[in-house]
């Protein structure tokens, strides 16, 4: 069976697909008729984000794989007519998405339990971050103190109870006596420095790469 | 062809999204933009790093909190001179064989566990041995159920704990008062039939 979209609704709002239908059915149509370059569209508007997806949930091992299947799943859904709302694409391709992590997670565990039923030295796989990951995890750490360093001991308490201790903005705002306006000129702010650090600390190193 | 993709997301979305929190009526059109805008894919990494580093960072700068034996030791020096008396007795008391429990190991570590796995800069949910703990999860996405299962194992497959919960103040939470030991633990989290909803990746260092 084909996953099928329907449009989201909440309790009180209809919340709109975000995009315009008719390019979308257009390109539906072009891989329907077997066209190549309906397939090259499809594959360069949603390659990167189906690999982000893919690994954000499932991590890097096996993604040229999984995100081949996927693409195969979507283009023989669509040749085959299944799909029921070619203008909600983007949607059903999410839904192929999350199929995709949801069965591989199934296997995972079930691979997990018959090995650990099978010997006490089964091997384990090692879930430490690669040592180029951890660099950039220290880097990021790094660049976060600098911005919590650089604001007041008021604001870092504000920053900390909110992505630290989930505190609500609600919550924050009337304990420490902040207009939701302060607060989130607050956070986009330590953001925005954040950001701007990331993008110099790039720059530096794209400038040493030249030069070296 | 070109493709409308719609607006870009907004940064509140991108941080809500890095926290869990972000209501579930929009998920479905705020992933739906991100597989096919390269642009907010960037934003949204850059903020998971950022949201990632910020938890990993802020208790490091914080006031260290006194613990409660701390917090004794430090009044008794504020006390009057029959304390002194006091504290001889309870020494008495101790060389009788009368014991008074130490302290616990420390406040409870609060653990949010999500499903993210494998992008740079992200790191599984991580704890300390022994500290002990409290396992959240956001049922946001989940099926709605007065009850779910919580199971912990090792990373053999050996189970370690579990326990039916039921979802309080918007979230599902696990408290192991002794905490773990160290290694590499899987957390599941099952329905009332039995059917395996989730499973997230826990270190304890």
């Amino acid at each position: 069976m084909s996953p099928t979209l329907s449009t989201i609704k909440s309790s009180d709002t209809e919340v709109k697909p975000a995009i315009d239908g008719q390019n979308w059915l257009a390109l539906v149509e072009n891989i329907r008729s077997g066209e190549l370059g309906g397939m090259e569209e499809l594959y360069r508007v949603f390659s990167r984000g189906v690999r982000y997806y893919l690994c954000r949930q499932l991590g890097p091992q096996d993604l040229d794989d999984r995100v081949h299947d996927t693409f195969l799943i979507v283009v023989q859904a669509i040749r085959r007519d299944e799909l029921r709302e070619p203008e909600r694409l983007m949607g059903f391709v999410r839904t192929v998405v999350r199929r995709q992590v949801a069965a591989q997670i199934d296997r995972a565990v079930q691979n997990r339990r018959e090995q650990a039923d099978m010997e006490a030295t089964v091997l384990v796989s090692d879930r430490r971050d690669s040592p180029e990951e951890a660099a950039i995890s220290r880097e990021h750490e790094k660049m976060a103190e600098s911005v919590l360093r650089s604001v007041s001991g008021r604001d870092r308490e504000i920053l900390t109870r909110f992505y630290l201790m989930e505190q609500s903005q609600e919550e924050i705002c009337e304990e420490m006596n902040l207009s939701e306006t302060q607060f989130r000129l607050l956070k986009s702010r330590a953001k925005a420095r954040f950001g701007e650090l990331g993008r110099k600390k790039l720059a530096r190193r794209r400038f040493l790469e030249k030069v070296g | 062809m070109k493709l409308d993709i719609g607006q870009h997301l907004q940064e509140v979305d991108f941080e809500q999204y890095s926290m869990g929190t972000l209501p579930v009526e929009r998920i479905a059109p705020f992933e739906e933009h991100l597989m096919a805008c390269d642009c907010c894919q960037d934003e949204l990494l850059e903020m998971e790093a950022y949201v990632n580093a910020v938890r990993s960072v802020s208790p490091k700068l914080r006031p260290v909190e006194k613990s409660r034996w701390e917090s004794v030791r430090t009044r008794l020096y504020g006390w009057p001179r029959w304390a002194g008396a006091v504290a001889t007795v309870a020494a008495a008391m101790l060389i009788a064989g009368i014991w008074i429990p130490s302290p616990a190991a420390g406040p409870t570590a609060v653990v949010l566990l999500h499903t993210s796995r494998g992008i740079e800069g992200l790191a599984v949910a991580t704890a300390v041995a022994g500290q002990p703990l409290s396992l959240e999860i956001d049922p946001a996405e989940l099926v709605p159920s007065a009850s779910y299962r919580m199971e912990i194992v090792q990373s053999t497959g050996k189970p370690v704990a579990q326990s039916d919960v039921a979802p309080k103040d918007g979230k599902i939470v696990l408290s192991l008062g002794s905490g773990l030991a160290g290694g590499q633990y899987y957390i599941r989290l099952y329905n009332a039939t039995g059917e395996l909803l989730r499973e997230y990746g826990f270190n304890v260092r």
